[in-house]
């Protein structure tokens, strides 16, 4: 009965969905409050409804309900159970259920909390929301049902795909989904504004903080996938430009622009089309990110036309979204007003400059992630777009980015002055050059690139200071009043700061691992050292290990350096039952200049030893923990007042749902 | 019943929420949100003058800007906020609409696309015990006893095949490619078993084809040219490195030479037109080059085979007893994936009477007769 009723409630959803996306918007038309009225009420109802629906499947995995056709697909009673539950989501049906979930959650903050939109507007935001709303659960009811059942229900499941079962990845789609789906909101508000025909003020003040938090959740998601990679492909690579990585990444960049964007749209009531604009594109690359992992053109092209409906729905979904946004962008962009005249020199223009080369880098991602498959349908042959052109393309579009990101914060608003800024930052300059001059010289005249790369993470990282320094007049007026200013910045300054020095960390990380990893892999008898970036591997033993659904061979290292370090590596090959497949654990021990990672490969029946695979990867450490930094960063200044205040308190007057404002 | 009155209730209160807030706002909304979102950005221009964030200067031009704004902002929010509105004809209209579309809409697409009749079925409540479980339990029980014996007697190639056939049951490949192993370095003259070794290599590789298990498909046809797995495995692994041509040739000769009734045919063909039309290639231009006419060829034996049963005869007791249960299991499972094979439905029932489980082999009697009819 349980499921069934989540079945029931899934279809009332859509038909919330449907009536929120139309009688409310007729009702702004018609200037109808009655009919304005539904659109709050319905939107968490939808909510309500999806969150008890995606709850009944829930408890069908829990209590392994294998007579739920996904459950017996995608489960197995010998599951632990956290994995259980994250089955939910592991799989292609649960996971677009969490979607709609997501989906009609944003849409239902809105309707709680948007208590500080004029009436039209958040009317009208709903509705948009609704609208997408009615696609994806249109979408899973007809295409991708995770109710279907079958009887007589099978005696047991067929197990989750062992690689899923790692707490990294059980956590990583719904984060990541977060992200995605956030910035749905950011498109509803852009398509909202379209249709009212005007950008206001608190327009602005609200795209700000959600893009802030879409932004958030995709950083945490894409940093969670990549760790995983990490640590569980065993290559010593964490980031492979796969296409799936490159379909989350894609959306990043662009939400990264409109996080900036927005700003100087909430500041400085310009660049209010360009904001829009970046909101339908943001928007549009995560619900092609969509498109390109759930309908399985990415495998293989001649997969997704054995099976089209999926594929074709989504496509359809995407192409009516996006192409009816930029239709409504066509006709009323234009119309839209934009006051605020700014100088080149300028923050505002340098937020443009980066927003542009975050727009080109995006663009050269699509182009590099979807060419082989136009390639691939036209029947030109196959290609593969790999790391080599994403290197060559991305890496030297962020070089003139991060040096912009230096300087853009020490420029005022409208017109900064450039000769009074380049005096503040000449000594930032000369220490970032003699970093990287250093890095050449010592440590590896091969790579000029990678000392470039430390150089600007040297550069981003200092400038970020110099400008915290400059903002709280360190060393120009007592301490104390320094101390006291300090307290006094706003979060979300705080926030750029973070986020800014978090990416000048991760930029050192990225370049030394990508240049100075060191790998060996050979076959290991036991007792035999081999020596990696100084440090002595011995393999002790290696032994089975029954773990709960599957059976490990262990390998243990002893690791040595010097006399005081004495470490001890277990990675372990795992053979799940239920699935004849394996899994590599590799084992990571992290210090402050890398990881060593090590991974026991299969048996080498020849000479009886074992075949290991043994990697330094410097500065890795650093890569997670300027992400962390950079997700801390968006905390920090979601948490500023200024992204909720600007509103009328309530007023006994006043309208139905609005909530009180702090 | 209950499903009813919890569809019933849901639907109650999701409509009575909505009409309710459809009634209860008569109240035009009043709007200053831009006039307060600009009063903001000034009293924050203030703030940030004294954080020492802004100049005074850089303060007094920004002031003035927004001050501008702030000046047009009461036309704007005018535009914004509406008149009341009475209740019309056109609002109750809209109540009775929704009243009566989203249950009749709701209902009929559930009806469509849910099981009313079906109740949940969690695991722990169903009355079926975990055949597959106690079945591998046995089995394993069979396997260590076999084990135990083979390395007492390790000349014996029943012994051998018997354990290689049991641990592919239980898909633990990588053992029984080694027992089948051990039964080829007996009689090395017999293509089946070579065929084994290639089959549980390809298993225990999650279906790949490595060097080792090709070298025993090529072993395998050359001592039996008609091997039908070795064949059906060699155009397996020719179409997957692309070469379609001897991929679909490999696959002709093997339905040549297959027996009419061969429960494989049906696949093979299957995958043989999947093949072509991959490699733009014609099957009728292909010519069997096996000779199809000395039809001698009958079907490997299902089940328990003699050697098997040979075996049996030579363990004690307890061990016939869980060897025959796991042959019963293997049948059983074979006829889930098969369910219209009425002799094997027979030699089950069957099977069940002798074991003494009558439930199951009535439930076997139940399945004949339905394909009987």
């Amino acid at each position: 009965m349980i499921i069934e009723s989540g079945h029931f409630v899934l279809i009332l959803s859509l038909l919330m969905a449907f009536l929120q996306s139309t009688v409310p918007m007729i009702g702004v038309h018609l200037r109808n409050n009655q009919l304005m009225a539904i659109a709050a009420p319905a939107a968490i109802i939808q909510f309500v409804l999806i969150l008890g629906s995606f709850l009944a499947l829930t408890y069908a995995y829990v209590v392994s309900d294998f007579s739920v056709i996904n459950v017996t697909s995608n489960s197995h009673t010998a599951k632990p159970l956290l994995y259980k539950v994250s089955g939910v989501w592991g799989n292609h049906e649960g996971s677009m259920l969490l979607w709609a979930l997501i989906l009609s959650g944003y849409g239902a903050a809105i309707a709680l909390f948007g208590g500080n939109l004029t009436p039209t507007l958040k009317v009208r935001v709903l509705g948009v929301q609704a609208m997408l709303g009615v696609g994806i659960l249109a979408f899973i009811l007809f295409t991708s049902n995770p109710f279907l059942r079958v009887f007589p229900a099978p005696e047991n499941g067929s197990g989750l795909n062992p690689l899923l079962q790692d707490p990294g990845l059980a956590f990583h789609p719904p984060l990541l989904y977060l992200g995605y789906v956030g910035l749905s909101l950011t498109f509803s508000f852009a398509v909202a504004a379209l249709i009212e025909g005007r950008v206001d003020a608190a327009w602005a003040r609200w795209v700000r903080p959600w893009t802030l938090a879409a932004w958030g959740f995709l950083t945490g998601g894409i940093v969670l996938g990549s760790w995983w990679a990490y640590y569980e492909l065993g290559w010593g690579g964490w980031w492979f430009w796969d296409p799936v990585e490159n379909a989350s990444f894609m959306p990043w960049l662009a939400a990264t622009a409109l996080l900036h964007s927005s700003i100087v749209s909430e500041k400085r009531d310009s660049l209010k089309s360009w904001t829009i604009f970046l909101a339908i594109v943001a928007f549009g690359l995560s619900l092609l990110g969509t498109f390109l992992v759930r309908s399985g053109v990415i495998t293989s092209v001649h997969a997704f036309a054995s099976d089209p409906t999926r594929g074709v729905f989504i496509l359809l979904l995407l192409v009516v979204t996006i192409g009816g946004a930029f239709l409504l962008f066509a006709w009323r962009g234009p119309s839209l007003k934009t006051d605020g005249i700014f100088h080149p020199v300028s923050r505002e223009g340098g937020l443009i400059l980066n927003n542009f080369i975050l727009t080109i880098a995006a663009a050269s991602i699509l182009l590099g992630t979807l060419y082989p498959l136009f390639v691939d349908v036209l029947e030109l042959g196959k290609v593969s777009v790999g790391a080599p052109y994403f290197e060559s393309v991305f890496v030297p579009m962020m070089i003139p980015m991060i040096v912009v990101m230096g300087i853009a914060p020490f420029l005022r608003w409208k017109r900064g002055d450039f000769n009074k800024t380049t005096n503040k930052l000449k000594v930032v300059g000369v220490i970032s050059l003699i970093g990287g001059c250093f890095v050449w010289l010592i440590v590896d005249r091969s790579s000029a690139l990678s000392s470039l790369g430390i150089a600007l993470s040297i550069w981003l990282f200092s400038a970020t200071f110099v400008e915290l320094t400059s903002r709280i007049k360190l060393f120009q007026v007592p301490l104390k009043d320094s101390m006291r200013s300090i307290i006094r910045q706003p979060r979300a300054s705080w926030g750029m700061t973070f986020a800014h020095m978090g990416l000048a960390i991760a930029v050192a990380g990225i370049t030394a691992s990508s240049t100075w990893k060191v790998e060996s892999i050979q076959v290991m008898k036991f007792g035999d050292q081999v020596k990696v970036a100084g440090y002595t591997y011995t393999l002790k033993e290696v032994r089975k290990v029954q773990g709960p659904n599957y059976i490990a061979t262990r390998g243990i290292f002893s690791v040595k350096k010097g006399d005081n370090f004495n470490v001890t590596l277990k990675p372990e090959k795992r053979e799940y039952q239920t699935r004849t497949m394996v899994t590599t654990e590799a084992a990571i021990y992290s210090t402050f200049f890398g990881d060593l990672y090590a991974v026991v490969g299969d048996r080498d029946e020849n000479s009886g030893g074992y075949i290991t695979r043994i990697y330094f990867n410097p500065l890795v450490p650093w890569m997670w923990a300027g992400a962390i930094l950079m997700v801390l960063g968006a905390a920090i200044s979601l948490t500023d007042r200024r992204h909720r205040v600007g509103a009328p308190a309530r007023n006994a007057n006043i309208g139905t749902s609005q909530v009180i404002v702090k | 019943m209950t499903l009813l009155v919890t569809f019933g209730s849901i639907l109650l209160i999701v409509l009575a929420l909505l009409t309710l807030s459809i009634l209860r706002s008569k109240k035009a909304l009043l709007s200053k949100h831009n006039s307060v979102v600009y009063q903001d950005q000034i009293d924050e221009i203030k703030r940030d003058v004294d954080r020492g964030l802004l100049s005074k200067d850089e303060a007094t031009l920004l002031g003035i800007e927004i001050q501008k704004r702030l000046e047009k902002a009461p036309a704007e929010d005018l535009d914004q906020a509406h008149r009341d509105t009475p209740i019309t004809k056109a609002t109750i209209l809209t109540c009775i609409l929704l009243i009566t579309i989203i249950p009749v809409t709701t209902i009929a697409t559930y009806n469509y696309l849910g099981s009313p009749t079906k109740p949940d079925l969690p695991f722990a409540s169903r009355k079926v015990p975990t055949p597959v479980n106690t079945a591998d339990i046995e089995m394993n029980k069979l396997v260590n006893a076999l084990k135990k014996r083979m390395n007492a007697n390790p000349e014996k190639i029943d012994g051998w095949l018997l354990l290689g056939r049991t641990l592919s049951t239980l898909k633990r490949f990588d053992e029984a490619s080694n027992a089948f192993k051990r039964a080829f370095l007996i009689d090395s003259s017999k293509a089946q078993i070579a065929t084994s070794i290639a089959e549980t290599l390809f298993m225990a590789r999650s279906g790949l084809f490595k060097d080792e298990s090709r070298k025993y498909l090529k072993i395998a046809l050359k001592l039996n040219p008609r091997e039908y797995k070795a064949l059906y495995y060699m155009g397996l692994d020719l179409a997957r490195q692309n070469n379609y041509r001897e991929a679909v040739q490999t696959w002709v000769n093997l339905i040549a030479i297959s027996p009419k009734e061969a429960p494989w045919l049906s696949n093979v063909r299957r995958q043989l037109a999947e093949v072509a039309s991959t490699g733009n290639l014609t099957i009728s231009q292909f010519i069997p080059q096996l000779n199809s006419t000395e039809r001698k060829a009958t079907l490997p034996p299902r089940g328990p085979t003699q050697n098997d049963i040979k075996a049996a005869q030579e363990m004690s007791n307890e061990d016939r007893q869980a060897f025959i249960r796991s042959m019963v299991e293997r049948l059983a499972d074979r006829l889930k994936e098969k369910p219209n094979d009425l002799n094997g439905w027979r030699r089950l029932a069957r099977a069940y009477r002798v074991l003494g489980e009558t439930k199951k082999a009535e439930q076997a009697e139940i399945r004949i007769k339905k394909l009987k009819n």
